[in-house]
């Protein structure tokens, strides 16, 4: 880009160069992402990226069942080979009747889904009334669009929510901002797992029993079968009555505590 | 050949602060591109050339007394030691630390801005800041920088209202709360003495002589990591320092390593820079 750069401005005179430069600047001040003018001090562009960055070690899914909606995620905060802490919450309750549960480069997944909360919060404040899930899901998706060619969050989300006319729902959101209504998926590695047992033994209009046996399957085929599986896993809920924790699934005391 | 940055400022771009216009037309922001034929390559290498400075055990605890924060005191360029003395736990206010994992450079002119917030939220509020708080103003800041070639890996340590604090915070952006960490190279060998010795009722002296152990047995198997073993302690009255590099160097630093100015981990490229201009000199 600045060799191209370079030899474009080169017949014009110091002067020109630098009222060019301005002409440049103003008119692409603008339009022009920081990436776009940076493009060394960025990070790649994510689908140079993608194939690296598709799939993480983090498991992360969630299903719909009868008047509930859950999401399961793993505890775990990796460095390369480190487990430096094994109790880190990745599921956020977004407001009362909402949960995302994130998967990603640790730095994105927290600094986004704060963001996403405490404009969902907004939205509320401002207004009276909450977002609806799917609202709360297309404006999600929106925000990873606009910062996908600018500088993107590394982030997989799976969003559930319960609304009083529409019931549970649940949305799958990827880092290249693609959103997907669904009754069960994943993330991660574990997605592997998750999917295929979800595949078999989901089905509609699941008790929260039988929702919870089948995450229980998932996580036990995860650990026994996933090299890198994670130990510890944390369950939560929403339904009609709000979105909560629901249970902790520990094979390992936690190694950093709090 | 130089690179406008104007594009990056948020106000109006091209008028100087102070009004000053004519003949300020040179005036947008800009800084001079290294001569290389390919710029990404060039960061790519230059960044590699300051980056594997990850050559450091550091490690920090919560137990029952308070805060145990302990690292060891080697700088090394590659597998040159450039130093055996490196203050790696910066004293950021009197009840707060922070550790030194990763660029040096990066890490003291970080911690030293956080220090100054602290400060300011300090005078502004009229009550100290938060370890919470601090962590994560530095997170933030480091979070703006992502993906520039920042190389931080610290912990912030301290005791506030809530009583101890501890946050593990990089230059990824992480930041994460817990009671037990260790950061650098040679911190797999400091998990496996600490995790095992580790008791949450210990006493501030047990906890310091734990916290030595690791270092030390980090260091031994860690080629990276090396020197002393300085160990602070943050109580409630704010911290104290244990052991560290002043007492033992008298014992075991030559004379002419207590003299000769300490050269950091971050100092590399500068020291590249200075090998480079003395072989054009000779």
């Amino acid at each position: 880009m600045y060799k191209k750069h370079e030899t474009l401005i080169m017949p014009f005179t110091i002067v020109e160069i630098q009222i060019r430069n301005e002409l440049f600047c103003k008119a692409t001040h603008k339009r022009q992402s920081n990436a776009r003018l940076f493009p060394s001090l960025r990070r790649t562009h994510p689908v140079a990226e993608a194939d690296l960055l598709k799939v993480s070690m983090e498991c992360v899914f969630g299903l719909v069942g009868n008047g509930f909606a859950l999401v399961v995620a793993d505890t775990s905060a990796v460095h390369s080979i480190l487990v430096h802490k094994s109790n880190e919450d990745k599921i956020m309750v977004l407001d009362s009747h909402k949960l995302i549960g994130a998967s990603g480069e640790s730095g994105d997944r927290v600094q986004f889904t704060e963001y996403i909360q405490k404009n969902v919060h907004l939205y509320q404040f401002r207004n009276g009334i909450p977002l609806t899930t799917a609202a709360a899901a297309n404006f999600t998706r929106g925000e990873l669009a606009t910062a996908l060619r600018k500088s993107p969050y590394f982030v997989n989300l799976l969003l559930a929510g319960y609304d009083k006319e529409i019931g549970p729902s649940l949305y799958y959101i990827d880092y290249i901002a693609t959103l997907h209504k669904i009754e069960k998926g994943a993330f991660g590695y574990g997605s592997y797992f998750s999917l295929a047992m979800m595949d078999r033994h989901y089905h509609p209009g699941m008790t929260v029993d039988e929702a919870i046996d089948l995450v229980d399957k998932c996580i036990m085929e995860i650990r026994s079968r996933l090299v890198v599986a994670p130990p510890n896993f944390v369950i939560k809920i929403v339904d009609k009555d709000g979105a909560r924790e629901y249970a902790w699934r520990e094979s390992v005391k936690d190694v950093s505590g709090a | 050949m130089k690179l406008d940055t104007s594009g990056l400022e948020t106000f109006a771009p091209f008028h100087g602060a102070n009004g000053d216009l004519c003949g300020e037309l040179s005036s947008v922001p800009s800084f001079s591109l290294p001569k290389a034929d390919n710029f990404d390559d060039f960061q790519k290498k230059a960044v590699q050339m300051v980056k594997p400075a990850k050559g450091t055990t550091t490690l920090a605890f919560i137990f029952k007394e308070g805060v145990i924060v302990a690292a060891d005191s080697r700088a090394s360029m590659g597998g040159y030691i450039s130093s055996q003395s490196v203050k790696k736990i910066i004293e950021i206010n009197p009840y707060m630390l922070g550790t030194m994992a990763g660029g040096a450079a990066d890490c003291q002119f970080w911690h030293r801005n956080l220090g100054i917030k602290c400060r300011l939220h300090e005078l502004a509020n009229k009550r100290r800041i938060s370890v919470t708080g601090a962590s994560k103003l530095l997170a933030n800041i480091l979070y703006s920088y992502r993906g520039m070639g920042l190389s931080v890996g610290t912990m912030i340590a301290g005791w506030d209202e809530t009583g101890p604090g501890l946050y593990y915070v990089d230059s990824e952006g992480g930041r994460l709360k817990g009671t037990r960490f260790s950061v650098g190279s040679g911190s797999p060998y400091a998990y496996g003495v600490l995790d095992n010795g580790y008791r949450y009722d210990m006493s501030v002296e047990e906890a310091a002589e734990l916290a030595r152990r690791s270092i030390y047995h980090a260091t031994f198997r860690d080629g990276a990591s090396g020197g002393v073993a300085s160990v602070y302690y943050v109580g409630p009255n704010g911290w104290k320092k244990l052991s560290g590099d002043d007492h033992l160097s008298k014992k075991d630093v030559s004379k002419k390593e207590k003299t000769r100015p300490v050269r950091c981990i971050g100092y590399k490229l500068l020291n590249h820079v200075l090998r480079t201009e003395f072989l054009v000199d000779g």
